[in-house]
């Protein structure tokens, strides 16, 4: 998405993280194929190679990792790289196996890579939907904990269609950089709530979907990064604090960009006790469109982004408590 | 009280064809009754009547709440968790387009469980002039309250809780009216395995993966 604005932006990273760049001047830059540099001892790099994204195609793979090691191993930043044409890149932690799986290095190519019960119950690792250089870096203290021998997945989508483009074809590339040993630390806790059975139909204008995702805690935790995700009929996505007596506060995200959302990094959101979040889309479609002939031309919940349509939520909180948060 | 009386006695639940979800006391309505008639739509300056409804598709009888302790079935999302499908009866519309919203509250703290709201369209209740339903063409026009996977300290499935059902007008003059009553959330799967995730789902401190086989 958006490669070429944010191109100066990774190649100014480059220095420091060696992204992969052209070497051409300004103005004559050319999109390559995305690299980061190996962390070594401090962390691990997983990558989905590069691979075909045909022309009038979306292409969907679950790519299968596991974690190396034989301790825990505290990530306190995490890094990804992506070329251009990509929709979104989600990491998750396997969890219950239905009829997605691979052996650490396999690839499950589209198929039930789009099958979104399949990973129902797959805590949330990290979401972006940026083309080039995502950098999360943790707050002071916060880690997200891996598990020597976990199984994770990346599951990536490009688009080389109408609503998007992908010229080099497909690639991603994820670096975790581990944090000082013998450290005290807070865990990292993710949230992931999609809103189902939304319909979206030609006509329609700003139609609206609102829900909560409350996670159940007896304490405060503190929101450090949040992204809302839907398709090119979304006009407004919004996330709030949500108190379970007093409802709804004002948004802490907002993004009115669908190809292009931000991820926001550095907040510093309290939700109360018992409390969570509130997120709320925003769609319209031309009269003269169509989107699902099945559907009456209406868009309805799914990932192809040409015909269906998302609303999901993604955030980031500490401390973590006994579970991450998937909300449907 | 007399309220929602009044409207048990004349709304939509006359119809033999429906069915009314359970027994006990009477809902809560905060519609006036209205006067509409022949289906013109309603006096702009009262506030609407509501009913609410849990979803059931277009071909089967509808199913109307107007007393408490009613089961609600809680149902299978698409992607994953157990959602309550709420929808609503409406008498006083001018417009066929409302913004609907669920809340499910605790009925002893008054605190919210969840709550979902979305824009949708009504469809004429046949056979009950002045009255529109949330169209049941589609599940996606009723509310998906988002109540499993259950992650606070008490179980969603079989305790009773507090529904409120709140319906604004869009693109007319926003005429506003709500309703509530209690209801039991209830897993009603009828294959043994979709009936045990239910169960597994809406039990208190639910954690990811605590209702499938273990993984690393």
């Amino acid at each position: 998405m958006m490669w070429r604005a944010r191109l100066g932006l990774v190649c100014a990273v480059a220095s420091v993280l060696a992204i992969g760049c052209s070497d051409e001047t300004p103005g004559e830059e050319k999109p390559s194929n995305v690299t980061l540099p190996d962390p070594g001892p401090d962390g691990w790099q997983i990558t989905t190679g590069e691979f075909e994204v045909p022309q009038g195609k979306e292409v969907q793979n679950c790519y299968f990792f596991e974690v190396p090691g034989d301790k825990p191993f505290f990530v306190k930043r995490m890094t990804v790289a992506q070329n251009e044409g990509t929709h979104h890149m989600n990491v998750f932690r396997v969890k219950t196996i239905q009829n997605l799986d691979g052996a650490p290095g396999e690839v499950v190519e589209d198929g039930e890579c789009w099958k979104s019960p399949n990973w129902a119950d797959w805590p949330l690792i990290m979401n972006t939907q940026q083309g080039g250089l995502t950098d999360f870096q943790l707050p002071d203290g916060v880690v997200e904990r891996f598990e020597p021998g976990e199984k994770i997945m990346i599951q990536t989508h490009f688009v080389n269609a109408t609503t998007q483009k992908t010229p080099l074809g497909g690639k991603v590339v994820m670096n975790f950089e581990r944090a000082p040993e013998g450290g005290t630390y807070d865990e990292l806790g993710t949230i992931f709530a999609t809103n189902q059975s939304i319909r979206v139909c030609p006509g329609d204008n700003k139609k609206k979907y609102e829900a909560t995702c409350r996670f159940g805690l007896d304490r405060e935790v503190t929101i450090i990064g949040a992204n809302g995700h839907f398709h090119s009929r979304g006009d407004r996505f919004t996330i709030s604090p949500f108190d379970q007596f007093t409802g709804a506060g004002d948004p802490f995200y907002v993004s009115n960009t669908w190809d292009d959302p931000p991820m926001e990094r550095d907040l510093n959101v309290k939700i109360p006790a018992g409390g969570g979040i509130s997120y709320t889309c925003e769609f319209s479609a031309p009269p003269d469109d169509c989107g699902d002939p099945n559907e009456d031309c209406c868009y309805t919940f799914g990932g192809f982004v040409e015909f269906q349509e998302h609303c999901n939520a993604f955030a980031y909180f500490y401390p973590r408590g006994d579970t991450d948060v998937n909300c449907f | 009280m007399c309220l929602a009386l009044t409207c048990a006695a004349c709304g939509p639940s006359a119809n033999p064809d429906e069915a009314t979800g359970g027994t006990g006391g009477v809902a809560g309505s905060a519609g006036s009754g209205g006067t509409a008639a022949g289906g013109t739509g309603g006096n702009t300056s009262e506030p609407l009547e509501v009913i609410p409804m849990m979803y059931q598709p277009i071909d089967q009888p509808a199913v109307v709440l107007e007393e408490d302790g009613a089961p609600f079935e809680l149902w299978r999302a698409p992607q994953g968790g157990h959602v309550l499908v709420v929808g609503a009866r409406i008498r006083g519309l001018d417009s066929d387009t409302i913004e609907l919203r669920a809340r499910l509250r605790d009925e002893e703290t008054g605190a919210i469980i969840q709550e979902e709201a979305r824009t949708v369209v009504t469809a004429e209740v046949p056979d009950h002039p002045g009255w529109v339903e949330t169209d049941r063409r589609t599940e996606s026009q009723s509310t998906h309250v988002p109540v499993c996977p259950d992650y606070d300290d008490q179980d969603i499935e079989g305790r009773s809780y507090l529904l409120e059902v709140e319906v604004r007008e869009l693109y007319a003059d926003e005429s506003e009216g709500k309703a509530s009553l209690h209801i039991v959330p209830t897993c009603m799967q009828t294959d043994p395995t979709e009936l045990a995730l239910c169960h597994c789902e809406c039990k208190a401190n639910y954690k990811l993966g605590d209702c499938g086989p273990p993984t690393r």
